[in-house]
């Protein structure tokens, strides 16, 4: 069903885009091979795969940036800071949204793609994405403090930037993959194609895909949810009855 | 293997969940304490969001301290009458320190009176376990008897009002000081988000002079009515309850409190409690050189699943 609703979105978008495009003579359409992602008890993180084709002028260098953004949610920094000797301090900002997921992919290195004000203002660096709450916009330290944050994000692979992400094929056909670990939260996912000619932004097509739990990972989250009174109850009592087997189980086996 | 924590919102490996618990659980059984001043800062260490780890440590606590306190009712090592007066207590303490906590967060002070306070008080109580032990088992070498605790009976605890009759533990003291007690670990535990056994435990032997083969099942069974509380309170209110966390952790949590008691049993009051002085004393030396020295990670931030 959402395949089917994205697929009529590429089409649609070519036939607005389409002679707009012919005049820049470059045109791209992409699909994603699955839109869903499933988090079952065995998810370890998927690998978001995007097809697609571009056709594009015979002067010059066409290149192709995809990017792949997870569900916004509040978020935090702090550093420690050293107080009377101890380190007790700390500074901290928050941010009122940062993306959950940030993936970038490409065939070269993003900043020989195009100049790095670009990349800011197309939404291709994860930096220009966060949303710092007003009370922490005037902090001193909040540029060390968000260069720290994409830094950390990154080592936890949540924010990721692969320039051997993107593969292109014969006939104007490419192929991108972007891994996403297993600590993607479940919700919402953009995907954006963006083609660059000569560093230039030329083209871009948007599609979505939907991270969600599944089966018994999916019945436990509601119920956690719906009826946290209840989960509480089955927290206490799988303790307690867990305790009384071992006991049980123990003094079959090893008496006195 | 991976398995994936639906509340948390990330893959763990069950194996060492398990390992994690049954170590923890072993220690719990042995001593009699719940476990959580270890567990939740190793989940924390993993990468599990702060609320989630206190949630589990607290579901391991009540899962140990349940194995373990069922063999401590046979041998008829419980107080019965003295753990429900410390519970009451503690339940009061709980509110009075989730109040307190909420004021000294308003004060942006949380954090570091926490820190201190868990440096302070566990390297104090570390020192004078290890000290105190080392030198009964001294005197026991020596050829002397072995310090008697319920040496006064003009103590203060039976010269307050309210005397009630301990029956097994065969004391008759005022009410006035095991709830005292109570109430304080649970101040502690509520800030603390630990479940206060490694408090009582030093508690009920240094101010209540209870019979030393008393002291871990009644210290266990408060445990195990505090620890229950909290995990229902982390669900109910926080929803930071992951099932699947706590399944693995008690799996290996409740054999390993059983190993704990049979250990347990073989060790003398003195050699327990100075090995419980020393794991308390490591534990406040590891928080210690965390406040003196530059931290390794200069930087904390929150993780996409929770944890704000």
């Amino acid at each position: 069903m959402i395949a089917r609703f994205s697929l009529w979105i590429v089409l649609l978008l070519g036939l607005i885009i389409g002679p707009a495009a012919r005049a820049q003579s470059t045109q791209v359409s992409a699909a994603l091979i699955d839109d869903a992602v499933l988090v079952t008890s065995s998810f370890t993180g998927a690998k978001v795969t995007v097809f697609g084709s571009v056709r594009a002028g015979s002067v010059g260098r066409t290149e192709i940036v995809v990017a792949v953004r997870g569900p916004d949610r509040p978020a935090w920094i702090a550093q420690r800071k050293r107080t009377a000797g101890l380190w007790i301090g700390k500074d901290q900002i928050n941010f009122a949204a940062a993306p959950t997921f940030f993936g970038v992919a490409s065939a070269r290195p993003l900043e020989q793609i195009a100049p790095s004000d670009t990349l800011s203002l197309y939404g291709l660096r994860p930096k220009g994405q966060l949303d710092i709450a007003k009370a922490s916009a005037d902090s001193p330290l909040a540029e060390t403090l968000i260069d720290a944050f994409v830094a950390q994000r990154q080592r936890e692979k949540l924010y990721v930037d692969d320039p051997n992400g993107v593969k292109l094929l014969k006939g104007g056909l490419f192929r991108a993959d972007i891994q996403m670990p297993d600590r993607t939260p479940p919700g919402l996912y953009t995907a954006k194609v963006m083609v660059f000619r000569n560093g230039r932004p030329a083209q871009s097509t948007l599609t979505t895909l939907v991270v969600t739990k599944v089966g018994a990972e999916r019945a436990l989250f509601e119920f956690a949810r719906d009826h946290a009174v209840l989960h509480g109850l089955a927290g206490v009592l799988l303790a307690l009855i867990a305790g009384l087997s071992a006991a049980g189980i123990v003094r079959r086996f090893a008496p006195g | 293997m991976q398995v994936y924590l639906p509340i948390a919102e990330m893959a763990v490996s069950p194996w060492l969940m398990a390992t994690l618990g049954l170590v923890v659980g072993c220690l719990s059984g042995i001593f009699g304490v719940g476990g959580g001043f270890l567990m939740t800062p190793l989940l924390m260490l993993m990468g599990i969001p702060a609320p989630v780890a206190v949630a589990a440590g607290a579901n391991l606590a009540a899962a140990s301290s349940m194995s373990s306190v069922v063999g401590q009712f046979e041998r008829r090592g419980v107080d019965l009458r003295m753990g429900l007066v410390i519970s009451i207590g503690g339940i009061i303490g709980v509110g009075i320190g989730s109040l307190l906590f909420s004021w000294l967060k308003s004060q942006g002070a949380a954090e570091a009176t926490v820190r201190i306070a868990y440096t302070i008080l566990l390297g104090s109580l570390g020192t004078s376990l290890v000290w105190e032990s080392l030198r009964a088992i001294a005197k026991t070498r020596a050829g002397g008897a072995p310090p008697n605790f319920r040496r006064s009976t003009n103590d203060f605890a039976h010269r307050l009002p309210f005397k009630v009759r301990f029956p097994r533990s065969k004391l008759v003291i005022s009410v006035i000081p095991p709830l005292a007690i109570g109430i304080g670990v649970g101040i502690l535990s509520a800030i603390m988000g630990v479940g206060g056994g490694f408090i009582l435990i030093p508690a009920l032997v240094y101010i209540i002079h209870m019979p030393p083969n008393l002291v871990v099942g009644t210290s266990t069974l408060q445990v195990l009515i505090t620890a229950s509380a909290t995990t229902f309170l982390q669900s109910a209110a926080n929803g930071s309850l992951d099932l699947v966390l706590s399944a693995l952790l008690i799996v290996g949590g409740v054999m390993g409190a059983q190993f704990g008691v049979i250990i347990g049993r073989k060790l003398k009051g003195e050699q327990l409690r100075a090995l419980l002085g020393a794991l308390v004393l490591l534990v406040a030396l590891r928080l210690a050189a965390d406040l003196v020295f530059v931290p390794s990670t200069l930087f904390e931030l929150s993780s996409p699943g929770g944890g704000l």
